[in-house]
């Protein structure tokens, strides 16, 4: 697991996060990358192996350095995770619920953008797969960058295209139902209205059409779909998370607030101190001019209605 | 990625493209070149047209028979109309068996396309007098026996065909079996039988381009084992294919049927193959994962079928995926027959944008011309995979094809018409997956397995072999002429121990009939004929199976006929320690295409010794031991070629090599090389590089250490190993990577011998104008030019005597002088030898640039020699023509006892002075020589050619001899050398003057001169006292033979030659 606080603390949802997880697995070993207080590398020590590096290269260097401290090749299943998310199912429902998923790695969301790939913040890694070459080749092979973009194109992305140019394939533990699609769908669409300049000519016209028609990113495209309940689960969570950075950034426009409202009414106790961690890290936090949205165009205002979070919920 | 190396098929370098040209057109005239008459096998010429005209010609010929055509369609046709319509319609069809218009020698020219060649035939005058459409057809004995059909306006075969009934025998040579017409007929029709079953073998419908019509759907679902064991083992070997293979593992679990287990066997693969594999195992019980070492296909898959449990097995690629209803259809037909050993299904593929489909049930006889069934739409019982053990893991390509054969040899071929595979088969390859079949391995491992399924090496290891009997295998390849001649020559030779093996491939039918018929009247000979081209090392064993002799000659190229040297080379075999028998092999310009197989000094890469040098070398070298032969002949003791297992394709061109190079390996014998052995072969088509790459590196892989004996083999032939260089191998890559073929080219010396000899041997190069072979031998440059060679050798000279067409062979570089013997070809000698001209005809065709180019320049003329000299500034030093002594004395017949008047000679067109004046005087003479049919009375000509070796009694027994020259040869004043042929022999000779000689003088009263009828008329009456008689006539005679014989001029020429070896060697 991944860490990193830029106060240097444990926050209340990343502890329970890491008392579950380690509550599941045979061995967890915590990478913080935060210049942690003695309180917070107690707790992170209790409950697992820490281990402390300098902060860079994002999440994926704490996982080559876990993975390098580790021998993943002794265990059944090996999982690279970070804190960014606010787990809303047990770990343990989690690992019972893909076992027997044929896949050769597996994350708690894939996404269709850029190229298929599983969502790094929670992927899990089969046995066979971590003695083969495209995995130690992977990591074997990884540089240290330090630009999000670069994390996510050569990383995130990459992770996944490797292994499956390798021959392997990968699942999710969420799977977007046909109604999910179409939802995701029209936030997409709403979210291009708001990312691009009004169009002037025809041919903005038509790029606007094409990039309304991309794939979405689930976490933050279907964030309330973790709020809602469904028939074998009266407490919702389809999808097992929410996402601290769809709560701090509202990266679509579809209401971050209403989102962190309607979570903390249903899931008060996973959500109790996620409000208080948000304010007190925002200032510390890195700004990301690709979430600042244009205002809504006037006469799609009540369209908002249409795609705002708490539809899906 | 490297760039891809291209493909190399270097452009013959422009010398060696020349001498190809030049070998094949002299193959062609000796009877070597490729037939002209491989028409395909089919009709697929097209239809011809026919006038009106023509039809009725043909209505009426009794050339067209249509009991005939209709035993090639293989159904009735009921009359001439309906004949004549298939004639038309398949103009490649025989219209009668006594008609095969391939059969008919090019020079007659070839009928056109869209014409029926029958009609062609006797439409062309020459054509229908002169030309035999059949072997069996002899024109000449016909209009002999018949000289009334010679006048016979469709010309002699019609006539006689008109007269003859199917009891009459065919007019034949005298010595050549006689047979009906019906004999003929009924012998034609079994080998059009029999050709028919092969084509249809051959043609036999393995692809269509569209979907079977009656395919099987899915029907009931064959129940599973009650033990819970799998109906059905699917074994899939695994090499690096971590991205293709789980779709196919993802066809099979997709599978209707699904009482199945699939051992997928890893062959060691280095990529993540079986990672991907263990994570589809991980989630389906009935994947088993095997990981092993690599140890190739076939091992993989044994290894698969040994872990088998169920009834059947079936085998599937990683690139390959079934159709989901494959196993259940498949599966249920084998069930519903428990007697099928085996059934496969229809198999789609597209190649390049192309659909085609598998669909045939086929025989194991069309197994053996062609694999059609795949692997991958395969299902057999298992025991008898089993029974037949399984997959051959020597094999390195084509063991699917193996094993399809083995299995097929237990249990019938069963087609369920129900698609089981798409395949892809594009020639780009399929993106990332590389190569869909083995190609890295050579072809000629599918020649290896065809070899040991075509032939039962047990029975022939243990067939009886008749003692003192030789069998030639020889190729069908080729002209058909050349084999006939082959057949004839073995039928009639005389001590009836040889007989012939013919191994014909894809035959076309008119080839097919022409030689079975031979064959079967002939006798003393088989035709065995395959139907796929599998090399030459499996013609040599399919037709070395049919052998019953104690020797086997093996032919691989097409040879020209000389039973002799056949038996000769098998009769060496009879020396101790000798396995191989080597011959000299010529190419067709008479230059030693090979002598067998000399070696590098560290690693067997062999070369054809004497390649390139004048037979002469080879004859020098003697029955020298040899470190290997070298094809296209050798021979061998069939016991011994039984123990070798024949000759191994993969070492393709060069198998005979290999062959008697595991021949020493085994014990068995040495290689010997046997001189008094000439044979002339067509050089074979320059092998693909890489094949010949691939068969280097095969010979220096299995036999480490060359042999010995390559040095002593050319030493023998007179020469000493000065360096042995090495060339790479044209077509290999040589990047610093590479390791390329290195070819061995041994630098030579004439061996000279320590001793100072006078006068030193020399090494001579005699080039006549005449060309090589049989034509040759009509010439008069052809016998002068070997008998002053012989009387050179007399005088301790090496001399080679090189035809027209051997002018430029590259061994002259090894010679010290070259003398040119001027006809009609202005000669550029050879740079860095002696070089020497001795002008004896055509002195018109000289030019002073010509004179300049020579060391030394003789003419048989005195005249022309100081008046060219004079003309021209460079010296001409006169040396009359020669006579031979051994051929032309007093003593070769009693004189006076045969012709009164005697004339030998050719007529060229030219009605000759001598026979013109003769007719005008009244006087009657004898003649031998071509052309003079229209000329001179009837009952002169007595003989067309005379044999060198008569001409001396013929003259010295005649009254007179007459003699001519060539109206420019008489004004330069070149003494014909039949004047001193008749002179040596003692002849009282009339000749044509030659202004400013007097002939009288010159050859001691021997020879008077006449200038016209009366004078000529006045030497036949007076010329007892004319002529000196008795004791004075047989020592001017001696005279003559001392003064101008061959030993004479060789002395006046050797004296020069070492005079100017001499001045060279002080400059």
């Amino acid at each position: 697991m991944a860490h990193w606080d830029p106060r240097g603390q444990v926050a209340p949802h990343v502890r329970r996060q890491v008392a579950s997880l380690a509550a599941a697995v045979d061995e967890l070993v915590v990478v913080s990358t935060a210049d942690l207080d003695d309180d917070g590398a107690a707790f992170l020590g209790r409950h697992g192996r820490l281990l402390r590096r300098t902060n860079y290269g994002y999440d994926f260097f704490s996982y080559k350095t876990g993975l390098e401290a580790s021998r993943p090749e002794d265990f059944d299943e090996v999982v690279v995770c970070n804190d960014t998310y606010v787990p809303l199912v047990g770990y343990g429902e989690v690992f019972e619920a893909m076992a027997g998923r044929p896949a050769d790695f597996w994350g708690l969301t894939a996404s269709q953008r850029v190229h298929p790939h599983v969502q790094s913040f929670f992927v899990a890694f089969r046995p066979w797969l971590v003695g083969s070459q495209a995995f130690r080749g992977f990591w074997g092979r990884m540089s240290p960058v330090s630009d999000r973009a670069s994390v996510i194109a050569e990383y995130e992305v990459g992770l996944s295209r490797t292994l499956t140019d390798g021959g392997f394939r990968f699942a999710s533990y969420y799977t977007e139902t046909d109604a999910d699609r179409a939802l995701a769908q029209r936030r997409v669409a709403w979210w291009t209205l708001h990312r691009l300049p009004p169009p002037r000519r025809r041919r903005e016209w038509e790029f606007l059409k094409a990039r309304s028609k991309d794939p979405w990113n689930p976490a933050i495209a279907l964030a309330d779909v973790a709020l809602a309940p469904s028939p074998p689960r009266p407490a919702g969570a389809r999808l097992p998370y929410l996402k601290i950075d769809t709560l701090r950034y509202d990266p679509y426009g579809l209401g971050a607030e209403r989102l962190l409202r309607l979570a903390e009414r249903r899931r008060p106790e996973e959500l109790a101190g996620v409000r208080e961690y948000l304010a007190a890290t925002a200032p510390l936090s890195a700004a990301r001019p690709d979430t600042d949205l244009r205002p809504t165009p006037v006469g799609v205002r009540p369209l908002r209605r249409l795609v705002e979070y708490g539809r899906a919920a | 990625m490297p760039p891809e190396t291209p493909a190399s098929h270097p452009e013959p370098a422009a010398p060696v493209a020349a001498a190809r040209r030049l070998a094949g057109r002299a193959a062609r005239r000796a009877g070597l070149g490729r037939s002209p008459g491989v028409a395909p096998a089919t009709g697929a010429r097209g239809s011809a047209t026919l006038s009106p005209r023509g039809r009725d010609a043909l209505l009426e010929s009794p050339l067209v028979d249509p009991a005939w055509v209709g035993a090639q369609l293989g159904r009735e046709v009921p009359d001439r109309a309906a004949a004549v319509d298939a004639l038309v319609a398949q103009p490649d069809l025989s219209p009668h068996p006594l008609f095969l218009a391939e059969y008919v020698e090019g020079r007659f020219g070839r009928p056109g396309r869209g014409k029926v060649p029958l009609s062609w035939y006797l439409n062309n005058g020459w054509a229908r007098r002169k030309a035999s459409p059949h072997p069996l057809v002899d024109l000449e004995a016909i209009v002999e026996q018949h000289p009334e059909a010679g006048e016979a306006r469709l010309g002699p075969l019609t006539w006689w065909l008109e007269q003859a009934t199917p009891e009459t025998v065919l007019p034949h040579a005298p010595g050549a079996p006689a047979l009906t017409l019906a004999q003929v007929r009924s012998l034609s029709e079994s080998a059009v039988e029999e050709w028919r079953d092969h084509a249809r073998l051959r043609n036999a419908p393995r692809t269509t381009p569209h979907a079977p019509g009656d395919l099987v759907e899915p029907g009931v679902m064959p129940p599973a084992p009650d033990d819970g064991t799998p109906l059905v083992s699917i074994v899939m070997p695994l090499w690096n294919r971590a991205t293709v293979v789980r779709a196919a593992v993802e066809s099979v679990q997709a599978q209707t049927f699904t009482g199945w287990e699939l051992i997928v066997v890893d062959d060691g693969s280095t990529d993540d193959s079986v990672a991907v594999v263990r994570g589809l195992a991980a989630f389906d019980p009935r994947i088993v994962v095997v990981a092993a070492e690599h140890r190739g296909v076939s091992a993989t898959r044994n290894d698969g079928l040994r872990r088998a449990r169920g009834r059947y097995v079936a085998f599937l690629d990683t690139d390959n995926q079934w159709r989901p209803t494959y196993l259940q259809v498949v599966l249920a037909e084998l069930e519903a027959h428990p007697r099928w050993g085996m059934a496969h299904a229809v198999l789609r593929a597209s190649k390049d944008g192309e659909t085609y489909y598998r669909a045939f049930a086929g025989t194991h006889a069309h197994l053996l011309v062609a694999n059609h069934v795949d692997l991958n739409v395969l299902v057999a019982r298992r025991e008898l995979v089993a029974e037949v053990g399984g997959f051959d893991e020597s094999l390195r390509r084509g063991v699917d094809y193996d094993l399809v054969l083995k299995l097929a040899e237990r249990t019938g071929l069963h087609l369920v018409r129900h698609v089981g595979v798409d395949y892809t088969d594009d020639s780009a390859g399929s993106g990332d997956t590389g190569p869909r079949i083995s190609t890295h391995e050579s072809p000629a491992w599918l020649s290896v397995i065809a070899g040991r399924h075509l032939v039962d090496w047990e029975a022939v290891r243990a067939a009886p072999r008749e003692p003192g009997r030789t069998t030639l295998v020889l190729t069908g390849q080729g002209s058909v002429r050349a084999v006939e001649e082959w057949l004839r020559a073995v039928a009639v030779e005389e001590s009836g121990a040889l007989d012939v093996v013919v191994v014909g491939v894809r035959l076309p039918r008119w080839q097919h009939v022409a030689l079975s018929v031979l064959v079967g009247t002939l006798g003393r000979s088989r035709l065995v004929t395959l139907q796929a081209d599998r090399g030459p090392a499996v013609r040599v064993a399919v037709g070395f199976a049919e052998a019953s002799g104690e020797r086997v000659v093996v032919v691989t190229e097409p040879l020209a006929p000389d039973a002799a040297a056949v038996q000769a080379l098998a009769a060496s075999l009879g020396a101790p320690g000798v396995a191989v028998a080597q011959p000299v092999v010529l190419d067709p310009t008479g230059a030693v295409l090979t002598a067998g197989a000399v070696t590098g000094p560290d690693v067997v890469t062999p070369a054809d010794f004497l390649a390139g040098h004048a037979v002469d070398d080879a004859l020098r070298a003697g029955a020298v031991d040899l470190p290997a032969a070298a094809g296209p002949v050798v021979a061998l003791r069939a016991e011994h070629l039984a123990t070798l297992g024949g000759a191994d394709p993969l070492a393709g061109p060069l198998g005979l090599t290999d062959l008697s190079l595991r021949a020493t390996q085994e014990g068995l014998g040495g290689v010997r090389l046997a001189p008094e052995s000439v044979l002339t072969a067509r050089p074979a088509a320059a092998p693909e590089p890489a094949e010949l790459e691939a068969a280097h590196r095969l010979l220096a892989q299995r036999h480490p250490a060359p042999p010995p004996g390559s040095a002593a083999a050319w030493a023998a032939a007179g020469f000493e190993v000065l360096v042995v260089r090495h060339e790479v191998l044209p077509g290999c890559a040589t990047g610093p990577l590479d390791v390329p073929v290195l070819l061995p080219r041994t630098v030579l010396a004439p061996a000279r011998r320590e001793v100072s000899e006078h006068p030193p041997a020399l090494r001579w190069a005699i080039d006549l104008p005449s060309p090589v072979g049989p034509k040759g031998l009509a010439w008069g440059d052809t016998h002068y030019g070997h008998a002053l060679a012989a009387a050179l050798r007399r005088r301790g000279q090496h001399v080679a005597v090189d035809a027209r067409e051997t002018r430029h062979r590259p061994s002259r570089d090894l010679d010290d002088v070259v003398l040119v013997l001027r006809g009609l070809d202005d000669v550029v000698p050879r740079p860095g030898l002696v070089s020497l001209e001795w002008i004896i005809s055509h002195p018109d065709l000289v030019s002073a640039a010509e004179v300049a180019r020579f060391d030394h320049v003789w003419a048989a003329s005195v005249g022309w020699s100081q008046q060219q000299s004079a003309a021209w500034g460079v010296e001409i030093h006169p040396l009359l023509q020669a006579t031979d002594p051994a051929l032309f004395h007093p003593d070769r017949a009693q004189p006076d006892t045969g012709a009164d008047v005697l004339f030998v000679g050719n007529s060229r067109g030219i009605f000759r002075t001598a026979l013109r004046h003769a007719v005008d005087a009244g006087v009657p003479v004898t003649v031998h020589g071509a052309g003079w049919n229209e000329m001179l009375p009837a009952g002169w000509v007595s003989s067309r050619l005379v044999d060198n070796s008569e001409l001396g009694a013929l003259y010295t027994s005649a009254g007179l001899v007459l003699n001519d020259h060539w109206e420019d040869m008489r004004l330069t004043g070149f003494v014909s050398n039949r004047l001193m042929d008749a002179a040596a022999a003692g002849a009282r000779v009339a000749s044509d003057e030659i202004p400013g000689l007097d002939l009288t003088a010159l050859f001691g009263g021997l020879v008077h001169t006449f200038d016209g009828p009366g004078s000529l008329a006045r030497l036949v009456r007076e010329r007892d006292t004319l002529y000196p008689a008795g004791e004075e006539r047989r020592r001017a005679a001696e005279r003559v033979a001392a003064e101008h014989s061959f030993d004479a001029r060789a002395e006046v020429i050797l004296t020069e030659a070492v005079r100017l070896c001499q001045a060279r060697l002080d400059r």
